[in-house]
């Protein structure tokens, strides 16, 4: 039956779409996702122990994972619910759930694959961090399987209405790469202050800078 | 940041309008915050079937997640002075939004419908939206100078270098 919320959310996808965003989750080659599962009963507290268990930084699991920016996984284990003014019959969750959002960007050309393609990074790259997390939610069907994986994480998925990317083009390598770049020109800069302010040294200084400038981006 | 609010009754349908029009809109005032990595915002009316007992979901949920550079404070405070209308907007249809928006209520508000991440991972930690924004003028200005090296004399050479730190230093 069409609501009007659903007739709104509706005319704002076309709306999206008819200004290039082809889904109301992606931005240029920037790809939200955003999966929800509920967390078996009493598992929540193994689960959390599992999550914080994980190195941070560089020594996440999701460092292994290709174009993943940030991501987070969170324990929804109640909603504030006693606001002034909120119904003396409020919504009431009867079961935990796990988030998992992502915020991916990828190569122009594998772009328009995602999140299928991160799905299966997922299971190719992170098998057994992703069961380790997953076995406590309801459904899972285990990882070896790749398609039933994928198949879950598809169902899991909630559309979002409004997505906002600061450079939703730019992979995380390529924000890397462009970083490497600006040390690389404030240390070159440094190096060769003397001739880049005298009068002399102008062919040496030429020189580095085409032999050095051209591994600033690697 | 991850905040679940309650919607008011009808609350659902002004966001999805505003959030129609956010993405109809440019996202410059946003832009011009240079904080902001990554937002998203979802209406939530159910959450995936797996088989679970029924929710009583008898409000429309609100999901607002945001990666940004800097502490919890300073990305509250910089988001009520610069964009206080942008703020109603995205909480005034949620039960207990203080609508006068004073920052200490604001902060115990988004305090108290917030969840604790269980883990994060961030690409690249220490870098900043401005960061990035430099990073790509310095990218294209050298890329450019490079191309144009091979046929400058020595000295033309580091006439135009000296032009491009001039001109890239706050980038620098």
């Amino acid at each position: 039956m069409t609501t009007p919320s659903s007739l709104l959310a509706a005319v704002g996808r076309i709306a999206a779409a008819a200004l290039g965003a082809t889904s109301v989750n992606r931005r240029g080659n920037s790809y939200a996702v955003t999966l929800i599962t509920p967390i078996l009963p009493d598992a929540s507290d193994e689960l959390r122990d599992v999550l914080r268990g994980f190195k941070l930084g560089s020594g996440s699991p999701l460092a292994k994972v290709p174009d993943v920016h940030f991501a987070r996984w969170v324990v929804i284990d109640r909603l504030r619910l006693d606001w002034p003014g909120a119904p003396k019959r409020p919504s009431r969750l009867r079961s935990q759930y796990l988030l998992f959002s992502a915020d991916l960007t990828a190569p122009a050309y594998r772009a328009a694959c995602l999140p299928g393609t991160f799905f299966r990074d997922l299971a190719h790259h992170i098998p057994d961090e992703c069961d380790a997390v997953w076995k406590h939610c309801m459904n899972f069907p285990g990882v070896d399987e790749v398609d039933h994986f994928v198949k879950y994480l598809s169902h899991s998925q909630i559309d979002i209405d409004l997505y906002y990317a600061a450079f939703p083009d730019l992979t995380p390598s390529d924000i890397s790469r462009a970083i490497n770049v600006r040390q690389g020109f404030a240390q070159f800069v440094l190096q060769h202050q003397d001739a880049l302010v005298g009068d002399r040294g102008h062919d040496t200084l030429k020189a580095a800078y085409i032999k050095e400038s051209a591994s600033w981006a690697v | 940041m991850t905040v679940f609010s309650l919607l008011r009754p009808g609350g659902s349908y002004v966001q999805r309008a505003f959030f129609a029009l956010g993405r109809l809109g440019q996202a410059t005032n946003v832009d011009r915050l240079a904080v902001i990595h990554f937002v998203r915002l979802a209406v939530i009316g159910e959450f995936p079937d797996h088989g679970q007992p029924q929710d009583y979901l008898r409000q429309t949920l609100q999901l607002f997640e945001s990666n940004y550079n800097g502490s919890f404070g300073s990305y509250i405070d910089m988001f009520v002075q610069a964009l206080p209308g942008r703020m109603r907007a995205l909480w005034g249809t949620s039960y207990g939004f203080p609508w006068r928006l004073p920052l200490g209520p604001f902060k115990h508000y988004i305090l108290q419908n917030e969840f604790p991440i269980d883990h994060y991972y961030v690409r690249n930690p220490e870098v900043t939206v401005k960061m990035v924004k430099s990073a790509l003028r310095i990218v294209q200005a050298t890329a450019e100078l490079r191309q144009d090296a091979h046929d400058l004399d020595p000295d033309e050479f580091a006439e135009r270098l000296r032009a491009l730190v001039t001109h890239l230093q706050s980038d620098l």
